[in-house]
């Protein structure tokens, strides 16, 4: 699941590959400041989740390569046989790029709801924020995620052609 | 950019978590119009629950490793649950545990090993020596043939240092080099040597116990047997008892030892029965018995699966007995 995380905050593989290794050493470092106010789990998130926006901070830094080729076809996922709502959509709208537009704070809050499955209050003590702040992330987060939805449910085929 | 929020899109959202009240609930429920919203919105969070694809397995392996490696210098490995418990110690116990290492620190040394064979105070007849480190548990330096002299480090090193604070990687290598230092040799408890994933804790070749000492292995200490099948938590009860005059009555530590590397937190002394809480995936144990100035040390040698070796060493004065008392899985 931190590998997951990581790969949904910060959207391709390099990046979510190096937060994850980041979040696991920091999790063996820190164990001894873990203590055992929060479940296990939460922590971990916790500390995965700030690893994430550590190599989002770092890859501000760095020269944008842009996207290649290879990312252009892989982000959007083929769904051969989609079996429920998310893969229909997921069919149509590039994941990444759709998660890509939001806010940190609104990704990672909508993140840790519809891909963990953590409550609001869990979500607000890993992100150390109000619940009801957590309230107002997660449906601002996806609002504009219905709204890039609504707006680039195109078929693939159209979208790649529109590519410059 | 903006937001395009519903206006009522907090509540919607919450609804489909199950996060709304039920008034929340009925409100949206009863509205064609939020319930639309609610589907667009649903199908946002079913696009963020979209699974990522895994990681291969041998890429699992790799950032684990390096996760070890990087982060997982025995220091670093403090108990959790020792953190927790040493949270909730009320200051009396604290206190007490100051009162112990006190104590500790007025005993000017270990002056005879008492756990031979019919005597408390021949240590030549002892029939084997062990260490209090990782040496401790090597079951060659507990041979039958290795009699030889005693030297005791003043087991007020041991006593302060298990008082100490093993949050703190320094205190932690403090006290395990205070263990190291305390070496003891003849009259100590020889137990079964038990392999790989212990399955007894028991004793081999000991002689008579010598009524008038501490003493728990002979009676005691068999009933400990399996402790692979105890799992990780052996609580010990140390009954005190005996005429040592000014026993503690009271509680010793609450002990625990991480999987990776043996750490163990002081004892402290409160209540009426001392215990001992050890939790380990314990691969061999060994135990051995001092007596300071007429109070019994208890030495307890733990190995774990890394091969570390830990020593629990437990200053009670007319204990005399050592038993299980409750597993906590």
């Amino acid at each position: 699941m931190i590998h997951a995380i990581c790969r949904r905050i910060t959207g391709n593989d390099a990046d979510a590959l190096d937060a994850t290794q980041e979040a696991l050493i920091s999790i063996v470092k820190g164990l001894h400041r873990f203590d055992g106010r929060a479940r296990f789990s939460t922590w971990a998130y916790r500390v995965a989740t700030n690893a994430c926006l550590d190599e989002l901070r770092r890859r501000k830094r760095r020269p944008d390569p842009g996207l290649t080729d290879a990312h252009l076809e892989t982000s959007y996922i083929a769904a051969a046989a989609p079996r429920d709502p998310g893969e229909v959509v997921s069919a149509q709208v590039d994941v990444d790029a759709a998660l890509g537009d939001l806010p940190e704070e609104f990704r990672t809050a909508v993140i840790l709801r519809d891909l963990v499955g953590l409550d609001y209050a869990e979500i607000a003590e890993v992100l150390d924020i109000a619940p009801g702040t957590v309230r107002s992330r997660i449906a601002r987060g996806r609002a504009r995620l219905a709204k890039n939805i609504a707006g680039n449910q195109t078929p693939r085929a159209d979208r790649q052609s529109s590519q410059p | 950019m903006t937001d395009a929020i519903h206006p009522d899109d907090e509540l919607i959202s919450a609804y489909l978590d199950g996060e709304a009240t039920e008034a929340e609930t009925a409100r949206v429920r009863s509205s064609p119009e939020l319930m639309a919203r609610a589907d667009q919105l649903s199908m946002a969070a079913a696009l963020t629950a979209t699974n990522v694809e895994p990681l291969s397995a041998s890429s699992i392996d790799n950032l684990i490793s390096r996760a070890v490696d990087a982060g997982a210098e025995p220091g670093n490995i403090v108990d959790l649950s020792v953190v927790r418990r040493r949270r909730r110690l009320p200051g009396a116990i604290i206190a007490v545990a100051a009162g112990v290492v006190a104590l500790a620190l007025a005993v000017p040394a270990i002056r005879a090993i008492n756990f031979d064979s019919g005597s408390s105070s021949n240590s030549a007849s002892a029939p084997m020596a062990t260490s209090v480190g990782d040496t401790a548990v090597d079951q060659k330096s507990l041979s039958a043939s290795s009699a030889t002299s005693t030297t005791i480090a003043p087991p007020t090193t041991a006593a302060a240092a298990a008082a100490a604070d093993f949050a703190n990687p320094d205190e932690i290598s403090r006290y395990e080099s205070a263990l190291d230092s305390t070496t003891t040799t003849g009259g100590v408890a020889e137990l079964t040597p038990v392999p790989a994933r212990s399955t007894s804790w028991g004793i081999s070749q000991l002689p008579a116990p010598d009524p008038t000492a501490f003493n728990p292995l002979p009676d005691e200490l068999p009933t400990m047997m399996d402790i692979a099948s105890l799992g990780e938590y052996i609580m010990i009860e140390f009954s005190l008892g005996g005429d040592a005059a000014g026993a503690p009555s009271g509680k010793a530590a609450a002990v625990d030892i991480p999987p990776r590397c043996g750490l163990v937190v002081g004892n402290y002394l409160d209540g009426p029965q001392p215990s001992l809480n050890l939790s380990a995936p314990l691969l061999a144990t060994d135990a051995a018995q001092v007596t300071v100035d007429g109070s019994s040390q208890l030495v307890i040698l733990v190995r774990d699966a890394a091969h570390h070796a830990v020593a629990l060493v437990v200053d009670l004065p007319g204990c005399t007995a050592v038993t299980p008392l409750e597993i906590d899985p």
